[in-house]
């Protein structure tokens, strides 16, 4: 019986049947898209890290004399005590951006044999021949390079041309967070290239280190107060892969939301079902079928439906999630993806068991219904207030047509909350995530990583000289000789430069020393930053620093702070806290004043420079470009997407994904729903059509019913957005280090363009799925309640 | 009088599973200007085909309906649509309204979508002759009430205000009187006979012989034909129902009512 009913109904339902259907599947794919996105990749970067026998310290050091024999020593003691297992060596040989054609500098290194390992695309091992380069994925991309491409360079007298052989999977250099970069050559072309050069003290070296008790080391390592240019721990190593994290977490608050909006469709398309068939109710439990058998009859119908709807979805998803994890891939070494498909059918397992559960209690109204009300049709005659809020007559030049459309909406408020619901569902989730990626595409965003934001960013190479030669006027010198030749050729342009330190920092209640990155601005004053709370650093012992590290070494505005750049410890007092995803959010902000030494630096950001007010940025920036073509010379948005890697592309991608499933999902709903009301309207629709209301304005009157809901949901979602925004996107946030990020908000673009895109979209939908008035003839009068 | 609906050879046929069914067949007829003319016939005869297919709510399978010179059979949907809003009035056995709707708005509704374009009445006209209407019919006092908050009597007659309201040419009736009790009937009537006396045509479909008594002319269909038709001439007053009913009666004995 129940496969005849279930046959009956799925023929006469078919419309209904198949946008549930459509639902359920839409569900499936983003629910096991996003489970398995999120388990791939929290697993992906576990194996990455395993099977790249990731190090559990690393460190980096300037020159190969005696900073190298002080922690070399050092390590040796370690190795003594049992706190080091393992230490690899990796020095890197540096080649000068003029003598390369990388257009950038190189930093050649052998191939790491056993920690940090590198994978080809294949996730195979690279084993490099003479002749040949290795480049890691992030700078490939950057740099448009391919297998196959050459890279020539100048060691010393001898000009070298080697050939990438592979595109790396770098596990050390992998994410744009971490900062470092680094070319794989063989032995036989390293010694060769290191013969080549003449001053063999300019290099850098690189130390991954295994230790028995990470913590310990890392206590013992700051307190010896090693001159090392930057330590990064396995822990700090995994956050910087948090980017990848945080869309798979996306997904799965898609995939809730898109459940939260299948409910509420099932839920009315059951009550709705119900409603039609309530005298069919009635009358079986007049003849004495138990309420069971009856709600078996639903249930086995909406269980076809679920697991149809589940297979097809976990089916769907798997290239869904392959397409998703597509760019992570190509970063990360990941296993084979083998336990994809039982995984994609588990979670239509539970979307099926949800589905079931969620009809079971909606169908509970059966038990409850008595034979009477039922074959009465569950109306006992009674009404219970007035019907119309509003008047036509008092609704002034109010067009008849958005008065009735208006009316509607008031008289049924009840009838219109699953649109409701799922257009404020669609807003929303239209609304926050591009709020976070207009945030962080922004030019704003470039002060996140502690940079001020200015006109111009300029590398140009002469950092290098100005550590070696540790003169601050020499640097100031060389910029003041920047803007004259800018200004021979009518660009006024100001240039300052930030120099990095990584001195060791404690405070009085956190002795521990610890090293954490410091900046200070030359030629710039530190009033220009954005700060959280306090007043920026003017005295020559005043500082900054990020809310974390504030937190990290417990102090509080006005506390001492004492760092170490040499043996001297000098004291600093804080007076502001300001936000960055530098260094993981841990760094510190000098005074312009503060007394330093460029012979304790560890680099320099780029070059920045703000024109004169009324120059035209991007006309300035290419004519500066003609200038001096030997400098990498970027505005801020090429700024941002060194810094942000491939991030900005994936934030295109899904921006684009995001409005694409709102739209389709609020067409699909709009459809079904525009269809059951159809269905319960088509008395009046006929009895307006008798008396000579055209099928263009029933259409128009169905559409825009729709259009209302869509337009006050947009306005209760930007509300519940605005709520939200705050919450949520310093939360996602939160997790990169930043603790109270300043939303660029385009509204334009998010509270008018995109709601705008959708409620066309839906008033599409709304407009073909009421062309059914077409089919309605006067007869069905007859069905008016 | 001139004719305001001219039918000739009206046919309509529905076809079901493939078989065809003629519901009318060559229905030939007119309703002269002011002109009150009631359909009878038995059950399934075709009486209210027959009305639907005139007034365009329904579409004819052959010959044409001539409504004040217009070809109803060769008007676009949107064009029958408008001559429906516009120049005809219907009203139907079952007291159709929108439920969402006061009473009062359900009246002025169809006047409200007729104000567009050149030369309609303004909202104050209309309001103003929603108003003499519900006096006249007397429902004034249930104006703001909801359709299911008056008696059956009272909504019909404000359906008849309904079809009055844009001054049609003719009202098709369906049974005008079919669910209403004996007194209801009689006042839906009297409202009928003097719209029809104020010069409105009015054709309708009726089982009722003392409803059809009070019509100028009845055609009898049998069968989606007409059978016959008889004159009864103008109804004057109360005095000569019985005499008119009685003559009906008879004649639709012969007919074989």
């Amino acid at each position: 019986m129940f496969i005849q009913i279930l046959k009956k109904d799925l023929k006469r339902k078919k419309g209904m049947n198949l946008i549930l259907f459509l639902l359920l599947i839409i569900s499936s794919i983003f629910l096991a898209g996003g489970v398995n996105n999120l388990l791939l990749t929290m697993n992906a970067i576990d194996y990455f890290f395993k099977e790249a026998n990731v190090s559990d310290f690393y460190i980096k050091t300037k020159g190969q004399g005696e900073n190298e024999i002080r922690i070399e020593k050092w390590m040796e003691e370690m190795e003594a005590e049992g706190l080091i297992e393992n230490v690899e060596k990796y020095p890197y040989l540096m080649i000068e951006k003029e003598d390369n054609s990388f257009d950038s500098p190189l930093y050649l290194c052998k191939i790491r044999k056993e920690q940090n390992l590198i994978f080809d695309t294949d996730n195979q091992p690279v084993d490099l021949k003479p002749g040949e380069i290795a480049i890691p994925v992030s700078q490939a991309e950057q740099k448009g390079i391919e297998p196959g491409d050459e890279i020539r360079f100048r060691a010393g007298e001898k000009e070298i041309s080697l050939q990438v052989k592979s595109i790396v999977k770098d596990v050390l250099f992998g994410s744009p967070f971490v900062g470092f970069d680094a070319q794989y050559i063989s032995e036989a072309d390293f010694a060769m290239v290191e013969n080549a050069l003449s001053r063999k003290d300019g290099g850098i070296t690189g130390y991954g280190i295994s230790s028995s008790d990470i913590s310990e080391l890392e206590r013992r390592f700051y307190n010896e107060g090693l001159p090392v240019f930057t330590t990064i721990s396995q822990k700090e190593l995994r956050t910087c892969y948090v980017m990848d994290m945080l869309f798979a977490v996306f997904l799965m608050i898609i995939s809730i939301c898109l459940l939260v909006i299948s409910f509420v469709i099932l839920r009315f398309s059951i009550t709705f079902t119900l409603h039609e068939e309530f005298k069919e109710i009635g009358v079986m439990k007049a003849i004495g079928i138990n309420s069971l058998a009856i709600r078996g009859i639903y249930l086995c119908k909406y269980f076809v439906l679920s697991v149809a709807g589940a297979l097809s979805g976990a089916f769907f998803s798997i290239p869904f999630s392959d397409f998703m994890m597509g760019s992570i891939e190509k970063n990360v070494y990941m296993p084979k993806a083998q336990g994809n498909l039982w995984l994609c059918l588990a979670c239509g397992g539970i979307i099926v068991l949800l589905v079931m559960l969620f009809c079971y209690i909606c169908t509970g109204k059966i038990k409850r219904l008595m034979v009477i009300e039922a074959i009465k049709s569950g109306s006992n005659g009674e009404r219970y207030g007035k019907s119309s809020p509003i008047s036509l007559y008092k609704s002034g030049k109010l067009p008849a047509l958005l008065f009735l459309a208006a009316n509607d909406i008031l008289s049924s408020k009840k009838k219109y909350i699953p649109l409701f619901i799922s257009f404020i569902i669609g807003i929303i989730m239209i609304i926050l995530p591009l709020n976070a990626v207009n945030t962080l595409k922004s030019d704003s965003v470039i002060t996140l990583f502690g940079i001020a934001k200015s006109d111009v960013y300029i590398t140009s190479h002469k950092e290098e000289a100005w550590i070696e030669d540790g003169d601050m006027n020499k640097m100031l010198a060389d910029l003041e000789h920047m803007e004259e030749i800018y200004a021979r050729e009518g660009i006024r342009v100001k240039l300052y430069s930030e120099v990095l330190y990584f001195p060791y920092v404690s405070s009085e209640t956190n002795k521990d020393k610890s090293s954490i990155m410091a900046t200070q601005a030359k030629n710039f004053d530190t009033e220009n930053y954005r700060y959280l709370d306090g007043e920026p650093p003017k005295l020559s012992n005043e500082l900054a620093m990020t809310a974390l590290s504030a937190e990290e070494l417990n102090v509080k505005m006005g506390d001492t702070v004492w760092l170490q750049f040499a043996e001297e410890k000098i004291p600093y007092i804080l007076t502001a806290t300001f936000e960055s995803f530098n260094n993981l959010g841990y760094s510190i902000r000098l005074s312009e004043t503060a007394e330093t030494d460029l012979k304790y630096s560890a680099g320099f950001y780029d070059i920045q420079g703000n024109f004169q007010e009324g120059t035209d940025v991007e006309a300035a920036i290419s004519k500066m470009r003609e200038i001096t073509p030997d400098y990498e010379i970027k505005n801020t948005r090429e700024r941002i997407a060194v810094s942000l890697g491939g991030i900005i592309e994936r934030l295109d991608e899904i921006k684009a994904l995001i409005v694409f499933v709102v739209i389709v999902i609020n067409s699909l709903v709009t459809i079904l729903l525009c269809r059951t009301f159809l269905e319960r309207d088509k008395g009046e629709i006929a009895l307006l059509k008798s008396i000579g209301f055209s099928n263009g304005f029933l259409q128009a009157w169905q559409s825009i019913r729709i259009g209302m809901i869509q337009l006050i949901s947009v306005f209760i979602g930007i509300l519940f957005s605005y709520l939200l925004n705050d919450g949520m996107i310093q939360y996602t946030f939160g997790i990169m280090g930043t603790s109270q990020v300043e939303l660029n908000i385009v509204p334009m673009e998010v509270y008018v363009g995109y709601p705008l895109l959708v409620l066309a979209g839906v008033l599409a939908a709304a407009y073909i799925a009421a062309s059914g008035v077409k089919r309605f003839s006067v007869q069905k009068m007859n069905d008016m309640e | 009088m001139s004719s305001s609906l001219k039918v000739k050879d009206l046919c309509k046929t529905y076809v079901m599973d493939k078989r065809q069914n003629n519901v009318l067949k060559n229905v030939s007829f007119s309703v002269s200007e002011g002109e009150m003319v009631a359909i009878m016939g038995p059950s399934g005869s075709g009486k209210s085909t027959l009305l639907y297919t005139v007034s365009g709510m329904d579409k004819m399978t052959a010959g044409s309906v001539d409504f004040f010179g217009k070809d109803l059979s060769s008007l676009k949907p949107d064009e029958l649509s408008k001559v429906r809003l516009v120049e005809m009035g219907f009203i139907f056995q079952q007291m159709y309204m929108l439920k969402n709707l006061s009473i009062y708005d359900n009246i002025i509704l169809p006047a409200y979508q007729a104000e567009k374009g050149k030369g309609g009445r303004s909202r104050k006209e209309i309001n103003e002759q929603a108003q003499e209407l519900m006096r006249k019919l007397d429902i004034m006092q249930v104006a703001d009430n909801d359709i299911n908050e008056v008696s059956g009597g009272q909504l019909q007659r404000a359906c008849i205000c309904r079809s009055l309201i844009n001054h049609p040419k003719i009202i098709f009736a369906d049974e005008p009187t079919g669910s209403l009790n004996k007194q209801a009937s009689y006042e839906v009537m009297e409202e009928l006979n003097r719209i029809n006396r104020e010069g409105t045509s009015v054709l309708l479909v009726t089982h009722d012989v003392r409803v059809a008594a009070k019509s100028d002319r009845v055609v009898y269909l049998v069968d989606g034909k007409i059978e016959d038709e008889y004159k009864l001439g103008r109804f004057q007053t109360e005095q000569d129902i019985r005499e008119r009913e009685r003559i009906l009666s008879s004649w639709l004995m012969e007919m074989g009512w």
